[in-house]
């Protein structure tokens, strides 16, 4: 059976949990990684010599990082409908996956922590601020985008939504302003629509 | 067929390497930095991002660089830069968004602080932990390239290409005191020996 380490509340582990959820692929999970610890151990090094969560393993094939193994996992349990086999829809797919790890989760990184991880009291509002405009503003990107696309690489689901529909749970649940970005909405609710987003996505942020 | 973007920029570079090992013909237009461009609208209408580079081929746009050298890759490159194998596909996929999650935002500041910036204006502190988080890293790909050829086995694929770029610039900066990487040295040599890599990769830090 497919294994996965890494602790359920990371928006990392949770692109494989989703996909899983989305190909109804049996796996188990071992928690490792924030509250849990265990990433410099040399058992989970000689894994992932980067340390992070998470690892999938695949009989005796060990793949890490996230987007990657979402790939691995819809290329291989879902051609042509997790992973588009039309090579111009699949490119769009990987790019907004690229993006999610290039631009946006640089600007989600800081609110995220000065909001869910930080006590009230120790918060720096003018940081978390200036971090949440640069989040809104590529969101509004993906909002332009999305006027034209019903999901993020056409008209249906792809891997492509996995990554960036995750970002999107944190930005809609996090107290905050919000900019009314009305296509980013419509995609959104269609993900929380789907039984394994409600399952693996919607959950408390920690 | 196009790329946007200015030759030095490593992004763009990938872009550029990956065609020379296709033998693609292609037009080049700079645009970014010195450039700019990259705010304009008919630049917007092709990358809302407003980064480059970007590929135009007839009607279609595609932007963010690891998603273009994966498109020219499965395109043009099935069963050499493109590996056949979903295991070893994933892993070329896995080096490639490590270098977008980890190796290149770690490598930032230096590049900057030594490339960059005046030497009156260089933030030492941060330069020293870039470049220790950088040897941190690359090591991590050393270790790796201890029982592989090039990064995906005994043949090149298109997981060299972004981890190949930050090599050539890890190891182009004078008087830098770096720990001995044998294998990512010898995995160096390699590269160096390809066209591609001496004409797109090797034109200085700029």
């Amino acid at each position: 059976m497919l294994k996965i380490i890494g602790r359920k509340t990371s928006s990392n582990v949770q692109k494989v949990l989703w996909v899983c959820g989305e190909l109804n692929l049996p796996f188990e999970r071992e928690d490792l990684g924030g509250p849990f610890g265990g990433n410099d151990t040399a058992r989970y090094r000689a894994l992932n010599p980067n340390g992070k969560v998470p690892t999938i393993v695949d009989q005796d094939f060990v793949l890490w990082e996230s987007n990657s193994c979402t790939r691995y996992l819809s290329a291989k349990h879902g051609a042509d409908t997790l992973y588009p086999d039309n090579l111009k829809t699949r490119s769009s797919a990987e790019r907004w996956m690229d993006w999610q790890i290039s631009t946006v989760s640089p600007t989600l990184v800081p609110v995220f922590w000065g909001l869910i991880r930080t006590p009230p009291k120790e918060r720096n509002a003018e940081e978390i601020e200036k971090a949440r405009k640069k989040l809104s503003a590529n969101l509004s990107i993906l909002d332009t985008h999305l006027k034209n696309s019903k999901y993020i690489a056409g008209e249906s689901f792809t891997m492509g939504d996995i990554p960036i529909g995750i970002t999107a749970y944190r930005w809609f649940n996090m107290e905050m302003e919000r900019e009314p970005y009305q296509d980013l909405k419509r995609w959104y609710d269609l993900l929380c629509g789907r039984p394994p987003f409600q399952e693996h996505i919607m959950q408390p942020l920690e | 067929m196009e790329v946007i973007g200015r030759a030095n920029s490593s992004n763009v570079q990938k872009v550029l390497w990956c065609c020379a090992e296709l033998g693609l013909d292609y037009k080049r237009k700079d645009a970014g930095r010195e450039f700019g461009i990259v705010d304009t609208p008919e630049f917007l209408e092709l990358n809302p991002n407003r980064k480059v580079p970007v590929l135009v081929d007839g009607t279609d746009v595609l932007w963010e660089s690891n998603s273009i050298v994966r498109l020219l890759s499965a395109q043009y490159g099935q069963g050499s830069l493109y590996p056949a194998d979903l295991q070893i596909r994933a892993s070329a996929d896995r080096w490639m968004d490590w270098q977008l999650a980890t190796l290149g935002p770690g490598f930032t500041d230096m590049f900057h602080g030594l490339v960059r910036d005046k030497p009156e204006d260089r933030n030492w502190v941060k330069i020293n932990k870039s470049i220790k988080i950088t040897e941190g890293n690359l090591t991590i790909l050393d270790q790796h390239l201890a029982k592989k050829k090039f990064v995906c086995g005994n043949t090149l694929t298109m997981g060299d290409i972004p981890v190949g770029i930050y090599v050539y610039r890890w190891y182009s900066f004078e008087n830098l005191d770096r720990k001995p990487l044998p294998n990512l040295k010898k995995w160096y040599g390699l590269l160096k020996e390809r066209h591609g890599f001496r004409d797109y990769i090797m034109v200085g830090l700029g």
